[in-house]
């Protein structure tokens, strides 16, 4: 081995403390990055292997009812593989006689013969369905775990006031379900209120009713003929009081998942891409002060006759090898992670399938990006190297960065004792180290603020959520419009505070190209339990004939103020067609779920008589109930006549608490890498600025200095620059948390930015006391040092 | 004497410090015939390393010429330099500038890799008496064994000229004189030409030529006819 590549290889056992630092901090950003890639990367394909293998149907058309033969007609359509027509209604559902918990279930057919060819069941517990007479149900896992449902239990599912009972045959998972959501406008799964379950036709037939019917559409199409398919079925079933289809990926929990999995994909990229430049960073700092101690080596090598390209290739593989050493435990340790991440994320989901991606190719990636970084960050003190002039370089003394404090420091300093004198003027006569420093700390606190940021963030606009927006207890939903003269009644009962109804349709907007279903929901004027804030915190009354969508909403459809849309009623008809246009009149700031909202009064005026709720009649209502009274006033609001769904906000936040427990563990484990790199981080810095005076203070020492007037200086000194890099990494981490906020938004999410004091708090305390502790091993060994050998040494 | 080594002539060197030139050397001129050992004697701020560095292709001069063994190095530039500085040139420099993380065999094998030589490492470093000291890192040796190893260094190239910039600047007496006599014995042996800058005006009794530095100019240039051996030096 040439003598130049022992060197490295000697210096990097020389600076092992460094290189470990750059290690650790790589290992972090790259496993951080292994492990989220790969766990989206094998999320997706589990998806996919189950959308594919369990059949999630193409498209789905929901309708008012058409005959069966109409299903048989459709086959025909060129580019059908397959097509089931069935039904699918919501029930109320009684789990037994006398327990209250009110439950909506939503109730879908499956043939009598043989099982699902779509959107197929995997069965977990127990049997699939008996025989076409057997009063069985198969219930979805979530709802049954819910409400502690075993196979043999039975359930009652309540029609037109008749209570209906029911064995639970099986618990099953479905692949159309595997996140359980009404709804686009309700994307959080409560299985405390709502879930599905699965029966055979003709029990369907019976409880609803529906004898020779079907409602919904469910249809799988040859490769590259579904957009023709479902055009023409659509057509074909508007006079059947068709819905626009729902291609695949509109359908809700594909939906969700996906949105999901997009969030994961951006964690996956932008912290490691925080983390590795960090790691780019350090390098960048160690390469530059190890050029700078070694300008004589520099000097004597060039002097020798080494050209130039090799002094700047030696410090080049410097970088590199630094950077490359925490890649294997990088990647080992991400993929441990992945396996983790994905099995908790799907085991929490329940979805009863893993698909592990390749990780060879992440890993490659990830050690190139890692790499190709640490050679970025290591190029210019490579170049600085190698372009280093050899009697320049080698002159006694020779340093570049050696800086006159400016006069007012000076000034300032005048009447300051010698070792705060000395710490201080070293900010400004070393300003390498300063400038490291600064960038140590801010990078550190850059990624503190943004990870704690997400917790922030998260928990700020879930309370805004459920303590401004939805500021009720219970939401009912009636199967039909009902007189508004219910809201009396409830009114009247001792367990409520206030009540109010309201009225919902299903709608079709189209602005520009972009299309989308909506329920737009009409609020009552002058309301207590929905009020509505624009972004700057201002109330907005719903007034005019105008429409109000949430933040969310009106991002993803790109609307703004003042914009005119073309509204059409979801189930137009030959025999019902309304199409209007409407002005957004303003948007409301809504964290939670999509919606549009209008008042109430106009909405009825002008849409109610046509659809059948004039004034005086409400679809749904909202209540507040007495503390302590909610789940009693939910109980008797299914109890009102042609209620179908009842939903307790209680219910719906701890769902939503329960939802975001892998987002607040992701956060968690961001926190703790953030924590962890802050720490590499700054240790590396603070290590360096002790580990580069080892002569100077042994100067010092040997001049009578005391150890612990030494460590005084050092500390001001540290701690000063460790200041300049706070104001440099707050307002750098308020940046990036901005950064991150515009890319967390979703369809469904529409987070506030908002950061606690007590993050700045923790975040500065936390780095403050980090840099005096990371001081103490570097004191500690230059308090043992040799000073008759470090003297000697001295100018070397 | 016979061939001419090293040739200056009329060198001018200017710094540029701030708004302020400083004339480091102003007009330096002299001949250094093959094999002789010169002292290049000044007190500091003279321009006697300023003339070694033009000399050994560290830096160039802004005006006049250098002939070394024939080549005009004064024309050169980077990387014909780094070419000039690999075959021709040797350093010994004050501060050792050994490699703290490579053994005395190890720096020595370092710079004999430039030149194809890196075997004769442990028996150059015998020949300068650190037979015994091959695994020592630098961080084990005396001052006067560091240099020791870095004239090893220079030595290994095989150079056609060896430049010492006060090899002696850093050690004490006793060490400084061992040093001399080595650097002396390597003259004579190889018939190298060797050039030394000291400030120390008793070095320059072991010198064949003397050239005495003031202010930029040549001042002085006197034949030694009878050198001193090093070990009758006294300072």
């Amino acid at each position: 081995m040439s003598r130049l590549w022992l060197k490295l290889i000697r210096d990097l056992r020389a600076y092992r403390v460094q290189a470990i630092g750059i290690a650790v901090v790589t290992m972090l950003g790259i496993s951080m990055y292994h492990s989220f890639y790969l766990s989206y990367r094998s999320m997706g394909e589990s998806y996919e292997w189950g959308y594919a293998n369990l059949r999630l149907a193409d498209f789905t058309i929901q309708l008012d009812q058409a005959p069966r033969q109409t299903v048989d007609r459709l086959a025909a359509v060129p580019g059908v593989w397959q097509i089931t027509g069935r039904i699918s209604r919501d029930v109320r559902v009684e789990q037994a006689p006398g327990r209250r918990k009110v439950v909506t279930g939503r109730v879908i057919s499956v043939p009598d013969q043989g099982e699902l060819q779509i959107n197929r069941l995997m069965l977990l517990e127990g049997n699939y369905l008996g025989p076409p007479d057997a009063r069985e149900v198969l219930l979805e896992r979530g709802f049954a775990r819910a409400h502690d449902y075993r196979p043999g239990d039975v359930i009652y599912p309540i029609v037109g006031n008749l209570r209906q009972a029911f064995r639970v045959a099986g618990i099953v998972s479905s692949i159309e379900y595997l996140y359980v959501v009404r709804s686009k406008e309700n994307l959080f799964p409560t299985p405390e209120s709502f879930g599905v379950m699965w029966m055979r036709r003709r029990q369907v037939e019976r409880l609803f009713n529906m004898h020779g019917l079907v409602n919904e559409i469910v249809c799988m199409t040859a490769e590259g003929t579904r957009d023709r398919v479902m055009s023409a079925m659509y057509a074909d079933l508007r006079r059947f009081g068709a819905m626009p289809p729902v291609p695949q990926e509109e359908q809700p929990s594909r939906q969700v998942l996906q949105q999901d999995l997009d969030g994961l994909a951006q964690f996956a990229v932008i912290f490691p891409s925080l983390f590795i430049g960090a790691a780019a960073l350090t390098v960048l700092s160690i390469l530059s002060r190890t050029v700078e101690r070694e300008r004589r080596q520099i000097g004597f090598l060039r002097a020798s006759g080494l050209p130039a390209w090799r002094v700047g290739l030696q410090y080049l593989a410097f970088a590199g090898l630094m950077g490359i050493v925490g890649t294997i435990p990088g990647v080992l340790l991400g993929q441990w992670f992945a396996i983790g991440i994905t099995r908790i994320y799907l085991t929490e989901l329940g979805i009863p399938f893993l698909r592990l991606a390749s990780g060879v190719t992440v890993a490659l990636i990830g050690v190139l990006v890692t790499l190709t970084t640490s050679l970025v960050a290591g190029w210019r003190p490579a170049r600085e190297a190698s372009r280093m002039s050899p009697a320049e370089a080698m002159r006694s003394g020779a340093s570049a960065s050696m800086r006159h404090p400016p006069r007012i420091v000076a000034r300032l300093l005048r009447g300051a004792s010698f070792t705060t004198s000395v710490a201080l003027n070293s900010l400004f006569r070393q300003t390498h180290r300063t400038v490291y420093t600064i960038f140590g700390v801010a990078s550190g606190l850059v990624l503190m603020i943004t990870t704690m940021f997400m917790m922030d963030a998260l928990g700020h606009s879930i309370g805004y959520y459920f303590d401004s927006v939805r500021n009720y207890d219970v939401d009912v939903g009636f199967a039909a419009p009902v007189s508004s003269s219910v809201v009396q009644q409830v009114l009247r009962w001792p367990e409520v505070e206030w009540a109010e109804g309201n009225v919902g349709i299903p709608v079709t907007l189209q602005h520009g190209k972009d299309v989308d279903d909506f329920v737009i929901t009409g609020v009552p004027a002058g309301s207590r339990l929905q009020t509505f804030r624009d972004e700057q915190g201002w109330p907005v009354p719903l007034i005019g004939n105008g429409i109000y969508p949430a933040n969310s909403t009106a991002r993803s459809m790109d609307i703004e103020r003042g914009d005119v849309l073309k509204l059409q009623y979801a189930y137009n008809s030959r025999d019902l067609r309304l199409e209007s246009p409407v002005k957004v009149t303003k948007t409301v700031r809504q964290p939670i779920g999509a919606g549009i909202y209008m008042s109430a009064e106009a909405l009825q005026r002008q849409f109610g008589s046509r659809l059948g709720f004039p004034p005086g009649t409400i679809g749904g209502m909202v209540i507040k109930a007495k503390p302590g009274y909610h789940q009693a006033v939910a109980a008797r609001a299914y109890d009102l006549p042609g209620a179908i769904m009842v939903e307790t906000t209680y219910d719906m936040r701890a769902e939503v608490d329960r939802s975001m427990t892998m987002n607040y563990i992701f956060i968690g484990i961001l926190m703790i890498f953030a924590g962890a790199l802050t720490v590499a981080i700054v240790y590396n810095t603070i290590n360096s600025n002790v580990q580069e005076r080892r002569a100077e203070i042994a100067s010092l020492r040997a001049l009578g200095v005391t150890m612990r007037e030494i460590t005084r200086m050092v500390t001001v000194e540290n701690l000063a620059s460790t200041l300049l890099g706070i104001l440099v990494g707050v307002p750098a981490g308020l940046a990036g948390a901005r950064g991150l906020v515009e890319l967390w938004q979703t369809e469904s999410f529409s987070i506030d930015f908002y950061i606690s004091p007590r993050t700045f708090i923790i975040s500065i305390v936390f780095t403050l006391v980090l840099v005096v502790v990371c001081q103490i091993p570097a004191l500690r060994s230059i308090a043992s040092m040799n000073l008759a050998q470090m003297t000697r040494l001295h100018g070397e | 004497m016979g061939k001419t080594a090293v040739s200056c002539q009329d060198l001018q060197k200017h710094y540029e410090m701030g708004e302020v030139i400083v004339k480091a050397l102003r007009g330096a001129t002299f001949d250094v015939p093959e094999g002789s050992l010169v002292v290049l004697l000044g007190p500091s701020g003279s321009g006697k390393t300023t003339l070694l560095n033009i000399i050994g292709g560290l830096d160039t001069p802004t005006s006049g010429t250098v002939f070394v063994d024939g080549q005009e190095v004064s024309k050169l530039v980077e990387p014909e330099l780094t070419q000039y500085r690999r075959g021709k040139v040797g350093f010994i420099f004050q501060f050792f500038n050994l490699v703290p993380t490579l053994t005395a065999e190890e720096n020595v094998a370092l710079v004999g890799e430039l030149a194809g030589n890196a075997d004769e490492a442990a028996d150059l470093l015998e020949r300068v008496g650190l037979g015994e000291r091959l695994e020592y890192y630098p961080a084990e040796l005396s001052g006067g064994e560091q240099q020791r190893v870095a004239i090893a260094r220079a030595l290994i190239k095989r150079p056609y000229l060896l430049l010492g910039d006060e090899p002696t600047g850093n050690l004490d007496y006793e060490t400084g004189l061992m040093v001399l006599q080595l650097i002396r014995d390597v003259s004579d042996e190889s018939d190298l030409t060797v050039l030394m800058v000291t400030h120390n005006a008793a070095i320059g009794q072991m010198a064949d030529i003397v050239i005495s530095l003031r202010s930029g100019h040549v001042e002085d240039i006197r034949q030694n006819e009878s050198p001193l051996p090093p070990s009758e030096l006294r300072w």
